[in-house]
């Protein structure tokens, strides 16, 4: 094998004209993508553990929960959603990176796409694992949580469909169906590969799932013909859904008349929120998987780039919406809108208003400079401060309206108890440990679309 | 009979020199290592395209009509008016039924390529049988 | 046909004086502002696309890039047509002009449109100069356009038409426009690609062409797509809320120009959503062109529709001005591309 024509590929975009043995190079590549499989080393475990520890803590909190009654959060009157609806929140948002890389810009055939879909699809389909759990550690009694489902009860009464909680459980699970689906229909060839590996080989449960989930793919013509077909159809759905998923969680803020929610941008303004968070969530955890793994021939610096654009695009979208919600609260002479604002910016949560603001306008801005996105301890240092200013700013929206509404007698406050950051921090433990477990166990890019760009640019 | 090839070239020339001599998908196998546009189009030329197109359309379709059925079903089922929202809000169902509609149209397609493609296949599922990143036609002499 | 710069001023400034004319002896309010309101959509929006397109150095725009850039002179007519508003006095059809306030004043709010539409017109053209560099292409004034274009629709949709309903907000309606005014941009692509197909093709394989107009027309459909949800997120939020003071934009519009929206949502949203679903429709320059008109058309009913119940369109000098300004739309259009093929 001729490093030579690997590291022609590694130039990434334009270089692959002078890939001279394109099956050298597809051979090079599997064995490189593949070579993360299996044989997890020591920092693999140090970080398990860790996760594991983590999600521990926040089984015992919420254990602690269910065993006690609700009372152990902080949530109270008037502030009754607090950090685990925040959570809940923040996890929809970070997903939707994942969509948008694998099916937006799969429509437009965005070339840097096919180095991040697979990590980030993974991140999607995890983090709305997470972000599922919350609505039911919000409920005092979680085994009614079928209460959700349609389905007419004792009474024959349905569920109220013209409540944006609804669509909540529609939109989420469609998007966990399709986002598992999606990822799952761009796994299988390359699952069919991993059975040849060596180190498959050796395992034999490990041999049989994998031969399992391939579906018995062998590669042939016609499979691929329809699978052309579905991927493209797959984004096709998937591209309008993720608009739509986290619309619905907006609306379930917007439908009502609480000054700070209702308002119409917040459908456009919460997706590009959450596009924001989730590129930045990318970052957090591509580039250390890049480096641990190897694989900076393949994931190169133009393509964290490009990343790092739409990180500063959709962060700029955030700072407009920020700028328009305000100057419109000062505009229409509003006094509850105007006051909200005020309360926002000078109020008791002052501290989590202008982090959100410092970090969400003024990090993007950073980004201007091309030294600056160019340089990956850079972005990596940069993408911690995004997903905490993100989280911050479901906390501004969420708490903040609920602790200032209409009537000053019913004001009040609101602090997360120990109970309720425990369960977040779990939060973080199972997404993290879902991730870990991905990338030991499944080729973290895909394989298939790097084969397939060797003979693309030829 | 088997030809196996290095590179796509010398494939797609065969390839087409087959279907030229009237070699139809019936009597040969193709293994690709990846889809392949290229291939598609030259195929297509001599046979049917995919049909997945109308497992998406009609999974699409079902899921939009069962969404704005279903919705106003249940609100009929015992009238009762809740927020001051008319029986019929279109607004919210339409939330509902564009949910059902992406929903049913992913799994119909979904179910479209296991039909189409006869997957999942138990007997390759532990096949030694393994064609790597070449490009490889077998034709059936059986005939 | 050779447009030079001297018709290219002579129609500026002959269709700038007629409406002028048109606008001190008729007193009719309104007119003027429609055919603006149109018109910085079409003069915006495709600069738009193609810095977007510069800006993620994607090669889905190829072909376009020359004929999408040749609008940018409209912004200058825009800015001539809102001079002409403000000083015959048109300002005064603003409900708010009776009680001003620091920001809503009538000196203020000519001083700032006119400013940012001249800014807009000089960033379009150092883009437009940029953009069409051949060598290495920097990106930094693509950058400054799509700021500018957002400042510039922004105030439009607040100044221009939100204020009519003044103390009535929606925070979406900036976003709104510069959707729009996007979307037109496609429009104006899709129509292009029929006539200067033949252009197209000469300078690029067809083949070249074909890709390039199929993700352009894929762009358009996911506008038709984007505009449907925009409206809608609009929408629901206020039909939900039902708060009074908010509710009566939509409430009066329904009912007295509830035709006239069920007509908007089919003209930009259903019909070109079903019909682009057809990838043969997409391909094709014949069909895609009468749906880039189509959808102007759409875009030209809904500010009407939102518009309309505030000013009183003269039946006649309405049309007049539009069909002047799509004049100068077309002379603008052949004399930039003209340049662009000499230079």
């Amino acid at each position: 094998m001729s490093s030579r024509t690997t590291e022609t590929f590694a130039a990434g975009g334009h270089a692959h004209e002078h890939v001279s043995d394109p099956k050298a190079v597809k051979d090079q590549i599997e064995q490189d993508i593949y070579a993360s499989v299996g044989k997890p080393g020591r920092l693999f475990w140090i970080a398990l553990a860790l996760s594991l520890g983590a999600v521990g803590i926040g089984a015992v909190c919420w254990a602690y929960q269910i065993y006690t009654g609700l009372g152990v959060a902080g949530i109270t009157n008037p502030v009754g959603w607090g950090v685990y609806i925040v959570d809940f929140v923040f996890w929809v948002g970070i997903a939707h990176s994942g969509t948008l890389i694998s099916a937006i810009l799969f429509l437009f055939r965005a070339k840097f796409r096919s180095k991040f879909n697979r990590a980030a699809e993974a991140m999607t389909v995890f983090a709305v694992l997470t972000a599922g759990l919350f609505p039911l550690v919000h409920l005092g009694r979680v085994w009614f949580f079928y209460w959700l489902f349609p389905y007419p009860n004792q009474r024959l009464l349905w569920i109220n469909f013209r409540s944006p909680l609804i669509w909540d459980v529609f939109a989420v699970s469609t998007y966990l169906t399709v986002s598992v689906v999606f990822w799952y229909i761009g796994l299988v060839p390359d699952i069919s590969l991993a059975r040849r590996l060596k180190q498959v080989k050796e395992g034999k449960i490990a041999r049989v799932l994998y031969g399992i989930f391939s579906g018995g793919w062998s590669g042939s013509f016609k499979e691929w013909q329809h699978y052309g077909q579905l991927y493209k159809y797959m984004a096709a759905l998937a591209a309008p859904l993720v608009l739509s998923v986290h619309s619905v969680v907006s609306w379930d803020f917007a439908m009502g008349v609480v000054y700070g929610w209702h308002t119409t941008i917040f459908a456009p303004y919460f997706v590009a929120g959450a596009i924001f968070s989730g590129c930045a969530m990318v970052l957090t955890l591509v580039i250390p998987m890049r480096k641990i793994y190897r694989l900076e021939k393949y994931i190169s610096i133009d393509d964290l780039e490009k990343l790092a654009k739409l990180l500063m695009f959709t962060g700029l979208i955030v700072g407009y919406a920020y700028i328009i919600e305000l100057a419109l609260a000062v505009y229409s002479g509003n006094v509850y809108e105007y006051e909200q604002f005020m309360y926002r910016m000078g109020g008791d949560y002052a501290w989590a208003y202008w982090t959100m603001m410092i970090c969400n306008i003024g990090t993007p801005l950073l980004l201007f400079f091309r030294k600056l996105r160019r340089s990956i301890a850079f972005l990596f240092a940069i993408s911690i401060p995004v997903n905490i200013g993100m989280w911050f700013e479901r906390f501004n929206i969420i708490i903040i309206s609920l602790a200032k509404d209409f009537d000053p007698y019913a004001f009040g406050l609101y602090t997360p108890s120990l109970i309720e950051l425990g369960i977040t921090l779990g939060s973080f433990g199972w997404f993290f440990t879902y991730y870990l477990g991905f990338t030991r166990t499944l080729p973290v890019l895909s394989v298939t679309e790097l084969k397939e760009e060797v003979e693309h640019g030829r | 009979m088997e030809y196996r090839f290095d590179n796509k070239k010398d494939f797609m020339e065969k390839l087409e020199a087959l279907f030229k001599d009237g070699m139809r998908l019936k009597r040969m196998k193709i293994y690709m290592p990846h889809p392949e546009h290229d291939v598609e189009h030259l195929v297509e030329k001599y046979e049917k395209p995919s049909r997945l197109k109308f497992f998406t359309l009609v999974g699409g379709l079902t899921g939009c009509l069962t969404g704005f059925a279903f919705t106003t079903y249940t609100v009929f089922s015992w009238p009762l008016v809740t927020g001051g929202k008319p029986f019929i809000s279109i607004p919210p169902f339409t939330v509902i039924a564009f949910e059902l509609t992406i929903l049913l149209g992913a799994l119909f397609s979904f179910a479209g390529i296991m039909i189409l493609a006869r997957l999942p296949k138990i007997s390759k599922m532990f096949a030694e049988e393994v064609h790597g990143n070449e490009y490889i036609i077998i034709i059936d002499d059986a005939r | 046909m050779q447009i030079s710069r001297t018709i290219l001023i002579g129609a500026y400034a002959g269709c700038a004086l007629l409406i002028a004319i048109l606008e001190w002896t008729f007193a009719e309010s309104g007119s003027l502002m429609y055919s603006m309101l149109f018109f910085v959509a079409l003069s915006q929006g495709p600069l738009a696309i193609v810095a977007a397109a510069d800006i993620s150095r994607s090669d889905w725009l190829r072909a376009y890039r020359r004929e999408l850039l040749s609008v940018r002179h409209m912004i200058l007519f825009v800015t001539l047509l809102f001079a002409i508003f403000a000083a015959s006095g048109k300002v005064s059809l603003y409900g708010w002009t009776k009680h001003p306030n620091a920001w809503l004043n009538p000196q203020f709010f000519i001083i700032r449109n006119i400013v940012l539409l001249l800014l807009a017109w000089l960033v379009a053209n150092r883009f437009a100069r940029e953009s069409l560099n051949d060598g290495p292409r920097k990106t930094t004034w693509a950058i400054f356009w799509v700021i500018t274009f957002v400042a510039s629709q922004t105030i439009v949709a607040f100044d221009w038409v939100m204020s009519l309903d003044y103390p009535w907000i929606s925070t979406l309606f900036g976003a709104y426009f510069f959707v729009e005014a996007f979307y037109a941009g496609l429009a104006l692509a899709a129509i292009m690609t029929y006539f200067n197909h033949h252009n197209f093709v000469e300078e690029f394989s067809e083949k070249t062409f074909q890709k390039s107009q199929m993700d352009m027309m894929t762009m358009f459909f996911g506008f038709s797509i984007f505009w449907g949800y925009q409206f809608f997120s609009q929408y629901i939020v206020i039909w939900y809320g039902n708060i009074p003071e908010e509710v009566a934009y939509i409430q009066y519009r329904l009912n007295e120009y509830s035709a006239l929206l069920y007509l908007v949502i089919l003209m930009l949203f259903l019909v070109p959503f079903v019909l682009m679903l057809s990838r043969k429709i997409k391909a094709n320059p014949r069909l895609v062109m009468p749906l880039g008109f189509w959808v102007w058309g759409g875009i030209l009913l809904e500010r009407y529709f939102m518009i309309g119940p505030h000013l009183n369109l003269h039946p006649l000098i309405a049309p007049v001005e539009l069909i002047l300004a799509a004049l100068v739309f077309l002379v603008t259009l052949l004399y930039t591309r003209r340049a662009a093929l000499a230079g």
